[in-house]
């Protein structure tokens, strides 16, 4: 479904990306792990479609397709969505409103019937059991006003709506407390198939309890340094970043 | 002859013609108090950016137009056709068309209004001595502000009145269009008055169209009072449509008594230069005033909001909101004054101004200004200017939103809280869809 080739991004010219190579299979889960400013956001970011990030090499093939050609708006209509690590907060635009126009101008993109008001709701309805989310929320303003783990939640009620082939979860465990931790993770699970892919991008191994990945890779200095089976993420949660700083430093020096 | 002494001989030539034209009623009290308008005017004349209030606008755009005398313009035929399109579309208890400041009976259509409710023509009022025009007419208004409010006052004839008698409620909403004629070469001046006075606990629901011919450049130079009693309750909508070739001067004033609650929303969105200042005095206990503003510049448009909130008694609430989306080299201005009394302890008020530019040779000028002095009252006041948020752009992209919807979504949302306010359906529905068709069209060009 993906295939990332020697990806390198920068931004303001400043390199974040050093070489990214990671395929990801239909039915596959991959985490992706790493400290801080390994460039895991940044990844996360530039396989949405982010102009703020230059891709200074290497290529992204999503579907056969050329990903890095697509716009943004282009790559979510072919199935690819980003869940937000801050989601964005929008006044003004309430949920349902910001919804609808998303999942129309999808279908439009494919050249199916945009829906109405009234069938729109009774789809979002179906959906928000998945997060077990309030009605409340549909009416209110994109974000605006939700607590961190109200955000995180409707982000994964987003992707049940826009239903994607390739989810990418920038840190969306991330300052939840364990309630609100199984409730989005159970999400993800509902919406977990043999037809779609998600990327998780953490920075706990915590979520991997939750959701059990099919690959781990760690990312660090803006490449993937380490890969392997869920094991490798218990390995890290004992250890530390350390031994992957050392290791990787090293060979860099050599 | 500056172009400034030019005009002002220019207006006082038409006043001269006009004068001519009375026939015999050039001694009435009406026509002293024209006299008067147009003598102010000429002490007064017009202000310059050299004036503190006007340091944002220049009105030489405007001074370089040639206008044809009012009193020459020839009878106006209706224009059906022309106003069809300003015409409400939704419920409303009367539809008033005034052209050229003049009532307009064929055009005008009352559709369910009290008995006891005035509404129409000043000028008929004036001849039956209608009580309101002798209390309250020209009563408010400050010849001395500038020369515009003399000007207006001075070629004074007719006009919109609406009077609504103590504890009388109209619940659907009053529309008037005010359209100003100009279809030949010379310019045409027009100067459409308003008097609305709402009697102890009246309500009254009035939304005010103003536009003009198309394609022509054309001066409407307009004053409004009004007056709402005690616990009276009074809605005012100005949407103003004119022409981008277009001169709008608004001058209004509103007083306000004890509990009475008032709303005073403007939208611009035509206009070459519009200038539009507002006086709201807070003259009773307890008493709320709302002064909402959206104005859309944009090609090379200038809109100037000036308001001045007095709040001179205690306990009475005041909210301002002015927002601003600004396009292409469009110039806009706000500047909101606040004068808290000594008396008027316990004020609340709260003013902002928020400003969208949509592209890089927009341009906003903004300055609150508060003067307070009681000592027990809460004001707030902030003012911002700001781009479209990239992140938030990228978010509704991220979900398959296209660039252009997006942005006019986000732009919209900018603006939503004026128009959510709006209580009358149609209405909001009618901004709703001429927000977006505008916004629709500044994102369709490629920048």
């Amino acid at each position: 479904m993906l295939e990332i080739k020697n990806l390198h991004a920068s931004v303001e010219g400043k390199e974040i990306l050093n070489g990214i190579d990671l395929t990801v299979n239909a039915g596959e889960v991959h985490a992706i792990m790493g400290p801080n400013g390994s460039g895991k956001s940044t990844l996360a970011q530039v396989l949405a479609g982010h102009e703020g990030f230059e891709v200074t090499d290497g290529s992204v093939t999503y579907e056969g397709k050329d990903m890095l050609e697509l716009s943004a708006e282009d790559r979510a209509c072919e199935g690819v969505f980003l869940a937000f690590q801050y989601p964005v907060e929008i006044p003004g635009v309430s949920n349902t409103y910001f919804l609808r126009a998303a999942v129309n101008a999808q279908r439009k993109y494919h050249g199916e019937e945009e829906y109405d008001a009234v069938d729109f709701l009774s789809l979002v309805k179906e959906k928000m059991k998945i997060v077990e989310m309030d009605e409340k929320f549909l009416n209110r303003a994109v974000n605006q006003g939700f607590s961190g783990g109200e955000k995180k939640r409707n982000e994964i009620f987003h992707m049940a709506v826009l239903n994607p082939k390739l989810s990418i979860l920038d840190e969306t465990d991330s300052g939840l407390d364990i309630d609100a931790l199984r409730i989005v993770a159970g999400g993800v699970n509902k919406l977990r198939s043999k037809d779609n892919a998600i990327v998780l991008v953490t920075h706990y191994q915590r979520l991997l309890n939750y959701i059990e990945p099919d690959f781990v890779h760690v990312l660090y200095g803006g490449k993937i340094v380490k890969s392997g089976g869920k094991e490798l993420a218990l390995e890290l949660e004992d250890q530390g970043y350390d031994n992957i700083r050392e290791a990787s430093d090293s060979a860099v020096a050599v | 002859m500056t172009e400034k002494q030019n005009l002002s001989q220019t207006f006082a030539e038409h006043f001269a013609v006009l004068e001519k034209k009375l026939n015999g009623k050039s001694s009435t009290p009406q026509h002293k108090a024209r006299q008067e308008a147009m003598n102010r005017f000429k002490e007064v004349g017009f202000p310059s950016i050299k004036d503190e209030e006007w340091k944002y606008t220049s009105l030489t755009p405007l001074l370089k137009v040639h206008f044809q005398p009012v009193a020459e313009v020839p009878a106006l035929a209706p224009v059906e056709e022309d106003i069809a399109q300003y015409r409400a579309g939704y419920p409303a208890a009367a539809e008033l068309v005034f052209l050229n400041g003049a009532f307009s009976a064929e055009l005008s259509k009352i559709f369910a209004l009290p008995d006891n409710v005035f509404a129409g023509a000043m000028a008929l009022a004036m001849e039956d001595n209608h009580p309101a025009i002798e209390r309250h007419l020209g009563k408010h208004v400050k010849l001395d502000d500038n020369g515009f409010v003399s000007l207006n006052s001075a070629f004074l004839s007719d006009g919109l009145l609406i009077d609504v008698p103590d504890n009388t409620q109209i619940e659907l909403p009053i529309h008037v269009i005010h359209y100003t004629s100009s279809p030949g070469e010379d310019a045409v001046v027009a100067h459409p008055r308003k008097l609305v006075v709402a009697g102890r606990s009246a309500s009254v629901k009035i939304i005010e169209t103003h536009a003009g011919t198309a394609g022509s450049s054309y001066f409407t130079n307009y004053v409004s009072e009004t007056v709402a009693a005690d616990n009276a309750q009074v809605e005012t909508y100005l949407l103003q449509h004119h022409n981008e070739d277009a001169f709008q001067i608004t001058n209004r004033y509103a007083v306000l008594g004890r509990d009475t609650n008032a709303k005073f929303f403007s939208f611009d969105f035509g206009g070459r230069l519009v200038r539009n200042d507002f006086t709201m005095v807070m003259n009773g206990e307890g008493g709320e005033g709302t002064l909402n503003g959206l104005f859309m510049p944009r090609g090379d448009q200038h809109i100037d909001n000036h308001t001045l909130i007095d709040h001179a008694k205690p306990h009475c609430d005041s909210h301002e909101l002015y927002k601003g989306i600004l396009d292409g080299e469009s110039h806009g201005v706000f500047s909101g004054k606040i004068i808290v009394r000594q008396d008027a302890q316990k004020t609340d008020a709260k003013q902002a101004n928020n400003n969208l530019l949509l592209s890089k040779k927009a341009l906003v000028d903004t300055k609150p200004q508060l003067e307070i002095f009681a000592d027990d009252v809460k004001c707030t006041h902030g003012a911002t200017i700001g781009r479209m948020d990239e992140l938030a752009l990228f978010y509704l992209r991220s979900r398959g939103i296209p660039a252009r919807e997006a942005n006019n979504v986000l732009s919209y949302a900018f603006a939503s809280e004026l128009v959510e306010g709006v209580s009358v359906e149609g209405l909001r529905n009618q901004l709703d869809d001429y927000i977006h068709q505008r916004l629709e069209e500044s994102f369709s060009q490629e920048k």
